[in-house]
This record gives structure tokens, C-alpha cells and sequence, in this order.
């Protein structure tokens, strides 16, 4: 294996990783897909059915045992966060793609909406995406499936939003509402984050990567911590090394093509790590800039209780988890 | 008397985790569900203080204080107290927990102009859940006595309610389940 060069060498497995190794598998590319983590089953590893009794301190735990790293945040694992994610998945906009026009803030990407719909197009007809087609300019409407019904609490929401002018649309959601590709639709039993035993959610391991396996061009190192981007004399990046976190010892993966996809922080991690003679700084860093300015995915909540529900029996209806998006006025 | 003062406690001693077995079926008694003991609590309440050390000074000093208090003010053994008896000793620590925890929940949220939307509050969602061992902060000038009910109640509740009978029996909560489709919102109009 380690004589092995493979036309390219994917860090990390999921969304980006995942996908783009089962696309380039169909392409006749042989890929070498690095995982930091272990492999997950999703039927067997997760805890989505269990009760917090069944455990001495009656905490449910994301994964059972002998999965480490693998928690909510930053998973490692075969398949990334997508293992874990809450699978909202919005398109960008025209505006989303202008920021610096718009905002005065930030820069214009140098592609425009149209040149990304047909890809959108694609992985949405792929993966299965739910939701409803709302004709909004700054959320675009996709290929979607059916969207899930609002809950009670989102359709008070939508009628007190409606009075002051806002909108409040279904979510979009890489999760099935109808079976697509021998994947069961949602059965709607709690919390998508937990994991989806039955890979009605989307996640890069189910969907992309144990196929692309089967097909025999793509090979998996998974448990293996990827610490270098190799770069030739010829100043061509020639593979990665990495840490084997079970055995404890180093190897190597070569090809022609290095793909960093290891999620935001990491993948910064890695390059600033790939320090050479060449490189002094890091690879992709002439400017000094990478790893600055660091924008993590940004999260805050607002909590109510909703007054019109008080007394009301108690619905099974958490599962999904979203169900709304509330656009700003 | 109960299977949870027949298991060998591995922080408590034999006549501390008695005072404790007592104090639980207080807080949650038997009715028509079964009461703390009859749910594994102490057993719980065993497990954290055990694997958390700095609850065990407080948990130790409360039990002792109990048994000391029991015996000035009703010349009896705590766990043979009356219940009115049990009422004059915990009434006021609870009272008193109960208040800091609305003035806690009170700095927490505000009321919404229109009524419908009684409190808003806003929540760092990045926050990771709280495991259901950890304890909630005690304010530090809170008397011992206070702290450790507060300790106490927070676990037998947080014991009580991940348990079999509570959760499944007293709750009537049933898991997640497969649903062959939403429940779409049955509320009649609000």
C-alpha cells in the first residue's frame, strides 16, 4: 500500500471530503479518502432509541463506546459532522455571493449564483433535500422534497410574525420526507444531532463513501491523523503523513492530487503545519494571512413559551428537530 | 424496607446513607408512583458525589446536619421524624432555594409585550447540553444547610426523573419513537 500513488489524495470525509470522492470514483479516479477518525455504523453506533436509565450516570452518550473524537462539535469519524450535523442545508444567494456590494464588508466571491444553481441542482437531487418553494430572491428555491409540517408552536410563531409583516417558512433539510434510493423517509423520533440510525438524514459515509468503496476506487485510512501535506522539489504536493491513532505510528499516503477538506479549523491547522524549507510559514500562506480573521459557524438562540399551548396535552413532535426558518423583516 | 437502602453504598457510610434514603422519599414521596428510594435515586445521589469530590464535604456536612438537627429540636432520629416534623425542618431550606431559583429565572427572562410570549430569553445554542450529572452553581453566600438541600433536591429530581419509574411510569414519556408520519398540529385555535 504505501508504494501505492493514488490520482488523489482527499483529507478528511466529510461533506466536501465524501462527496467529492464518490464523484471522482465515478470519473475513474482512484482516491485514498483520510479519516482522522473511526468508522461509524450508523444502524448499530448511535444511541437515537435509548433511555437515560440504561446508563450509571443517565446521561445518553452521543456514541457508544470506543468512538472517540467523536462528539457534536468537531466530529472525526468517517463521514465528518455529517454523521452528527442537523442537516439545514440553504443555497447562497446572488446577495450571499456579493457581501463587499452589499455590505461594504468582506469580499465579492468571484462567481455569481447562476454558475453554482446547476451543482446546487445536483447534490440536492442526490442527497434528497426537503422543504418548500417559497420564491424568495435571498433563499433560493432548490430541487426540493416534500417539506415537513410546521408544529403547533411554529404556526403560532407564523400567525404572530404574519401581523408584524414576517415570514416564517418550512425548513430545507437534507433529510428525506418521502424514500428515495433504497433510504427510508424520517420517522420523526428525536433529535437529528443524536445521529440517524435509519440514514434518512444525509451523512457523506452512507451515501457517498461506502458505495464509492464498493465500486473498488476508493480506499479509506480511516483513524489516521493527517499532520503534513508533502511537497516534491518540483514544488508539487505529493501526499500526506499521518498518525495512525490506534497504532501509534506514521505513514504515508501518496498521489497526485492532495484535497484538504477537514473542516475549517483543521484544514488551517494542517497547512500551517506543512511547514518546508520552501514554505516557511505553511503551505497556502504566502500572504501570512491563513488562519486570521477566523469566522466560526455562528450560533445564538432565542427561547419563549408560548402562552396559547399552556394546558395542552403533550405532542410527540420534537423529532425533525427544525421545522422553521424565521426570515428577518 | 426498600431495595435502595439494600445496596452497599460506595461514598456514603451505613447511617449517613440512610438520613439520605429518608430525605429523598421526603422530597419525592411514594403515591400512586413510586417514591425516590423506590427509583434508584439514592443510589444516583451515590454514584455523583462519588465521582464528583466537590460535592462530598457539603453532601457529609448536610447529612450530619440533619441528624444534629433532628435530634435538638424533636430529641428523635431523623429517619423516624414525623412528617410534620420533616416539614418544619425542610419546609424553610426549600423556600428558600425555590426563591433564588425564580429570582435566578427572573434575571433570566423578561416579559414580552402582548402576552402570548411570556418570556424571552437569549441562549449561546453553541452551549453543549448539561450532562445530567452536573450540579447547578451554588451562589456562594448561601448557608450550608441551604446549599446542601439545594444539592440534594436538584439530584433527586434529576435522579427521579431519568429513572425508569419517573420518566417512563410518572412522566409518561416513551422514547424516541417511529412515527409513520408528523403529528401535525392538533391544537385547536389558540
Amino acid at each position: 500500500m504505501q508504494s501505492t500513488v493514488f490520482d488523489a489524495v482527499i483529507v478528511g470525509s466529510g461533506a466536501a471530503g465524501g462527496t467529492l470522492a464518490s464523484h471522482l470514483a465515478r470519473q475513474g479516479v482512484t482516491v485514498a479518502l483520510v479519516e482522522g477518525g473511526p468508522r461509524v455504523d450508523t444502524r448499530t453506533d448511535f444511541n437515537t432509541h435509548a433511555l437515560p436509565f440504561e446508563f450509571p450516570n443517565r446521561q445518553i452518550p452521543a456514541m457508544r463506546p470506543g468512538k472517540p473524537g467523536f462528539d457534536s462539535e468537531r466530529s472525526r469519524g468517517v463521514g465528518g459532522k455529517t454523521m452528527l450535523w442537523n442537516a439545514v442545508a440553504l443555497r447562497f444567494s446572488q446577495r450571499d455571493f456579493k457581501g463587499r456590494t452589499h455590505d461594504g464588508a468582506g469580499e465579492d466571491w468571484p462567481i455569481d449564483y447562476k454558475d453554482l444553481a446547476p451543482y446546487y441542482d445536483r447534490i440536492e437531487r442526490e442527497v434528497g433535500v426537503c422543504g418548500n418553494r417559497d420564491g424568495l430572491e435571498d433563499l433560493p428555491d432548490g430541487e426540493f422534497l416534500p417539506p415537513v409540517p410546521l408544529k403547533c408552536s411554529d404556526e403560532i410563531l407564523q400567525r404572530a410574525a404574519a401581523s408584524v409583516g414576517a415570514r416564517i417558512i418550512h425548513v430545507r433539510k437534507a433529510t428525506l420526507s418521502v424514500p428515495m434510493n433504497s433510504r427510508p423517509a424520517c420517522h420523526f423520533c428525536g433529535n437529528c444531532m443524536a445521529g440517524c440510525d435509519v440514514v434518512a438524514k444525509y451523512n457523506s459515509a452512507d451515501v457517498h463513501i461506502v458505495p464509492a468503496e464498493k465500486g473498488g476506487r476508493v480506499t479509506v485510512f480511516h483513524d489516521s491523523i493527517v499532520r503534513e501535506v508533502m511537497v516534491s522539489g518540483g514544488n508539487r504536493a505529493t501526499g500526506v503523513r499521518y498518525l495512525h491513532r490506534i497504532h501509534k505510528r506514521e505513514g504515508e499516503v501518496r498521489g497526485c492530487v492532495v484535497v484538504v477538506a477537514c473542516a475549517c479549523a483543521q484544514s488551517v491547522a494542517l497547512l500551517l503545519m506543512s511547514k518546508s524549507r520552501r514554505y516557511p510559514a505553511g503551505l497556502a500562506n504566502s500572504s501570512g494571512q491563513l488562519g486570521r480573521h477566523f469566522i466560526p459557524h455562528f450560533t445564538g438562540g432565542i427561547e419563549c413559551v408560548l402562552g396559547g399551548l399552556k394546558g395542552s396535552r403533550s405532542a410527540n413532535d420534537e423529532g425533525f428537530l427544525d421545522h422553521a426558518i424565521v426570515l428577518r423583516g | 424496607m426498600t431495595k435502595a437502602s439494600s445496596i452497599t453504598p460506595s461514598f456514603f457510610a451505613a447511617d449517613e446513607y440512610a438520613v439520605l434514603v429518608r430525605l429523598t422519599d421526603v422530597i419525592i414521596p411514594e403515591t400512586d408512583t413510586p417514591g425516590a428510594s423506590r427509583a434508584g435515586v439514592p443510589e444516583y445521589i451515590d454514584r455523583v458525589v462519588t465521582a464528583n469530590k466537590e460535592h462530598q464535604p457539603l453532601a457529609r456536612a448536610g447529612l450530619a446536619w440533619l441528624v444534629a438537627e433532628a435530634r435538638s429540636r424533636f430529641s428523635r432520629d431523623y429517619v423516624s421524624l414525623d412528617e410534620s416534623q420533616h416539614a418544619a425542618l425542610l419546609q424553610p431550606l426549600s423556600d428558600a432555594v425555590d426563591r433564588a431559583a425564580r429570582e435566578q429565572q427572573q434575571a433570566r427572562y423578561r416579559s414580552a409585550p402582548g402576552g402570548r410570549i411570556y418570556y424571552v430569553a437569549v441562549t449561546d445554542a453553541a452551549q453543549p447540553a448539561r450532562p445530567a450529572v452536573a450540579v447547578r452553581k451554588d451562589s456562594s453566600e448561601a448557608v450550608m444547610p441551604e446549599r446542601f438541600f439545594r444539592l440534594i433536591k436538584n439530584l433527586t429530581a434529576d435522579g427521579y426523573y431519568t429513572s425508569r419509574v419517573g420518566l417512563l411510569e410518572e412522566l409518561g414519556y416513551s422514547g424516541n419513537k417511529y412515527l409513520p408520519g408528523f403529528p401535525q398540529c392538533s391544537v385547536p385555535e389558540h
